[in-house]
């Protein structure tokens, strides 16, 4: 449905889109995920119309809407900060694009309860939006976006100002939401887990270009490059060869989920450090190679691993992943 | 070692240890009666006294409540009229200037340009020039010799200058929005900056074109600053005093004009004292309106700070380039044609103007050459400085005592009532013992003073506030006297706020106008009230001699605001 077509931009002499190709299919939950800077945020706003492109282009089902004015785009938008409007009631926040549609007042009202209750937020259409709390103002926001029927929603960073446990619990309603009304969306973030819980598939961006893109469990599971497994938190990063473990490429991620502790392994080190996490403990150990490597260990099966202990672990081949250099002219984390 | 001997021991460590909360006594402790004493005693004397004294002479002129005056202000259709026209101007002069300083107040918040800061700067300069440099600045660009007229003339072979506004109503608007302009762009601006543009995308992308942006989000967030704005504008226009008077000719008269007349030229001091109740009760109203909206203004919106960019589209530059130009033309080239005329005689550039200043052409022994005027006016500047800077000092520390508040209303009256009233309250208060002071020439610098203590008590305070009990305490632990605490601490940490304040005092003084013409001595007369004199006397030798004198008072507050402004940036004091 959206295709984004060799987008590149500048600011000045500093580029913060390298060219970027990319498909989202109707109904489906693209995240771009990155770090600050990469250029997710100035993609999202290309695609609204808030910013303009240098080069490339912006389809939508086969048209280009590059030089199309932002108002008349049909697009929701959210951001990070809600952006409510202070001067307006709850009702009148949501309905402002119906307002703006044209849409007579009954019809409005109608709508705007529908939406109101789709976000669970029924009753609260006289309150004043300076007295919610963050998350009823982000379903506000939600809502507000929601009721015009847009055809693509985009969503910047929208759960970045509420504390994590209330984070966990939007995400998953998000989805569900979006999901149920069968909307196409957009998704900004610099956080994995809220990445993977609301992705059907991840972009995951680099210094204005796109590292890897792909299902969530896709991406955790095989990163392709080294900036991809660095910034999922993958960092046994070895030379290829180490331990005996051939890998194509120079490079290769010995994934965490695969080491396991084994009389017989074939990889020997010390414990360096070991932090309880709860249901596990997270080892650092050093290998006799002098290459830290770092796993997880259940718990409920062993004791705490003490520091200075010998040890040994092995890995399966299957968690052997080979990574390709980082793209060119990307930032180093 | 002698325990109560040894140089540490007044400051016995263990018991006088600065704890959090505990004050160490400051320099002023041993003083505090004077501090206190002093900025109240001179602001009774000096402002309540005069104040009362022009109820007095309104209500009871002879000692008995006699309504009569006053009655026949508030019944008389001429005064009504006059009240009426004061209104009139100030809200046209009003909506003109907002609408003007709407749209530049837009690309000062939005968009970042070369040379943003310094027309900022320059835009604002108006607002300290005096009144007479105002109006001699504009009747040289669009009097009837003006630079306008002139320049018109010959290029399409006129006999008759074709811009006749002297003397109109508009004319009046004109010189109110070249002096407010700068003000209600910077309040409006500033709070515009603040808003996040979030909600204009969010407004666009939910389907709002251009102008429904402005309708429906933001006009109606600009709404308090709007308003302050406005009422900021409309105060200070419906005080006008020196562009109605010099401008507006003897058709127009505002509230302040016709108490001048009244006190005068027509010696009717009771209706004079009526009218001045009158104009003092409304500024007291607007004032409390003003300070109501002002509350408003600062707190409403979540402040992030918009990012400035550069323009962009040919539209916004065609926008900014429009504005910036309406921007010149309107502020600075009055004060460029100023200049100009000053040095222009019939055979073109000349200093004779200049020369004159200094001459007494008929020989007469009591003529005081104009250059005079000079030297009078930065004695008194000078010792209006001194004055100022020691009372506000004191009035600064006295205002840093918590609970306050009311005492700041106080110390903030004077600055909210007109100058004509203070000059007015100061020849029927202060010609009787125990204060006759009406021929002494100290009545100047106490007028201008009382004007000019606000500027340093809110130039100083904020820097005052700002100093930590622990930072004196520390002093003191390290063996500092409570001299040496002031001196060492207090005194380079406010001094800062000083200069600012005491550049401030100078300013003001240097321009006063409307207590001025009441109190100054015929002989010994200040460069606005020359100016004064000069531009109501006929000929072009006079004419030429008060642009010279204009020229000259303009230069010395464009110096001393620059400096001003400079220290602004750096974040000093609270204006």
């Amino acid at each position: 449905m959206l295709t984004i077509k060799h987008v590149t931009r500048a600011f000045g002499k500093q580029p913060v889109l390298r060219g970027v190709d990319l498909e989202v299919g109707q109904g489906g939950i693209v995240c771009l995920l990155g770090p600050s800077g990469c250029g997710k945020t100035t993609l999202l706003r290309i695609v609204a119309g808030l910013e303009r492109a240098d080069s490339g282009d912006v389809l939508l089902d086969g048209h280009s809407i590059l030089t199309q004015p932002v108002h008349t785009r049909d697009f929701g938008l959210m951001f990070q900060d809600f952006a409510l409007f202070p001067h307006l009631t709850v009702l009148q926040n949501v309905e402002f694009g119906l307002r703006m549609k044209g849409m007579d007042k009954a019809a409005r009202r109608a709508r705007s309860r529908e939406v109101l209750e789709l976000v669970g937020l029924s009753g609260f259409e006289t309150r004043d939006v300076a007295q919610l709390s963050g998350g009823e103002q982000q379903r506000v926001a939600l809502a507000r976006s929601l009721a015009p029927n847009p055809r693509l929603l985009m969503l910047d960073e929208p759960l970045g100002s509420l504390d994590a446990a209330l984070k966990e619990r939007l995400v998953v309603e998000l989805r569900e939401i979006i999901k149920r009304v069968g909307l196409t969306a957009l998704y900004v973030t610099h956080d994995q887990h809220e990445a993977f819980a609301i992705a059907d598939r991840i972009a995951l961006m680099n210094a204005g270009q796109f590292e890897q893109v792909g299902a969530p469990a896709e991406v955790y599971r095989k990163p392709e490059t080294v900036f991809a497994a660095r910034f999922l938190g993958l960092n046994n990063i070895v030379p290829s060869g180490t331990f005996g473990i051939a890998g194509e490429g120079r490079e290769v991620l010995l994934h965490p989920d695969g080491i396991s502790l084994d009389e017989t392994g074939k990889i020997s080190g010390t414990i360096r450090e070991s932090v309880f996490l709860g249901d596990a403990f997270r080892v650092t150990m050093e290998t006799s190679a002098g290459i830290p490597l770092t796993f997880k260990v259940a718990a409920r099966k062993h004791e705490e691993m003490q520091v200075g202990e010998a040890v040994r672990v092995s890995i399966a081949e299957e968690y052997v992943i080979p990574l390709k250099a980082t793209a060119k002219n990307a930032a180093t984390l | 070692m002698d325990r109560d001997r040894s140089p540490l021991s007044q400051h016995r460590v263990g018991a006088r240890l600065p704890l959090a909360g505990h004050v160490p006594a400051p320099f002023f402790a041993s003083f505090k009666w004077l501090l206190v004493a002093l900025p109240l005693l001179f602001l009774a004397g000096f402002f309540f006294y005069p104040l009362i004294s022009i109820f007095g002479v309104s209500l009871a002129p002879e000692g008995q409540l006699d309504l009569s005056g006053f009655a026949e202000v508030i019944t008389s259709p001429y005064y009504r009229d006059t009240l009426g026209f004061t209104v009139w101007q100030a809200a046209l002069s009003t909506l003109l200037t907002l609408a003007l300083a709407l749209p530049g107040a837009y690309v000062f918040a939005r968009f970042s340009f070369p040379g943003k800061s310094l027309l900022l700067s320059l835009a604002t300069l108006p607002f300290v020039l005096p009144t007479v440099v105002v109006a001699a600045a504009f009747s040289a660009l669009i009097g009837q010799n003006g630079v306008l007229n002139e320049g018109l003339m010959r290029l399409f072979g006129l006999s008759a200058p074709p811009i006749q506004l002297e003397r109109t109503l508009t004319i009046i608007l004109i010189v109110h929005v070249f002096y407010n302009y700068a003000i209600a762009l910077r309040i409006i601006s500033s709070y515009w900056a603040n808003q996040s543009q979030r909600l204009e995308e969010v407004a666009r992308v939910l389907g709002a074109n251009g102008w429904r942006v402005w309708w429906e989000v933001r006009l109606p967030l600009l709404r308090p600053a709007l308003l302050a704005a406005a009422v900021l504008v409309f105060i200070f226009t419906f005080t006008s005093f020196g562009v109605v008077l010099i401008l507006g000719g003897p058709r127009f008269a505002t509230l302040e004009v016709e108490i001048y007349r009244q006190a005068t030229a027509l010696f009717n001091l009771q209706v004079a004292a009526a009218l001045s109740l009158v104009q003092v009760g409304l500024m007291f109203v607007l004032m409390i309106v003003y300070t109501g909206l002002q509350r408003q203004t600062r707190g409403a919106l979540q402040s992030t700070r918009a990012v400035t960019r550069t323009p962009q589209t040919g539209r916004e530059h065609t926008f900014v380039i429009a504005n910036v130009g309406l921007m010149v033309i309107l502020l600075l080239t009055p004060l460029a044609a100023l200049a100009l005329r000053s040095f222009t005689g019939d055979e073109g550039l000349t200093t004779s103007f200049y020369a004159l200043l200094d001459s007494n052409p008929r020989g007469s022994v009591l003529f005081v050459p104009p250059i005079e005027a000079v030297g009078n006016s930065l004695r008194y500047a000078l010792a209006t400085t001194v004055l100022a800077v020691l009372l506000g000092m004191a009035s600064a520390y006295l205002l840093n005592r918590r609970g306050a508040r009311w005492l700041d209303a106080i110390f903030m009256l004077p600055l909210a009532t007109s100058a004509v009233t203070l000059g007015f309250g100061f020849i029927i208060a202060l010609d009787e013992p125990p204060l006759n002071l009406r021929t002494s020439a100290a009545l100047i610098p106490l007028a201008h003073t009382l004007v000019a203590m606000p500027f340093v008590v809110r130039s100083v305070l904020p820097a005052l506030r700002a100093i930590s009990p622990s930072t004196r305490g520390a002093a003191q632990v390290l063996g500092a006297s409570s001299f040496n605490v002031w001196r060492l601490i207090d005194l380079s940490l406010i001094s800062r706020g000083l200069i600012v304040g005491a550049t401030f005092a100078f300013t003001v003084s240097m321009g006063e106008f409307g207590a001025s013409v009441f109190v100054v001595r015929p002989d010994a007369p200040t460069m606005p009230v020359v100016i004064f004199r000069l531009l109501g006397q006929p000929g072009t030798a006079n004419y030429g001699q008060a642009l010279a004198m204009s020229t000259i008072l303009m230069a010395v507050c464009a110096v001393s605001f620059l400096l001003i402004e400079r220290a602004r940036t750096l974040g000093i004091g609270e204006f």
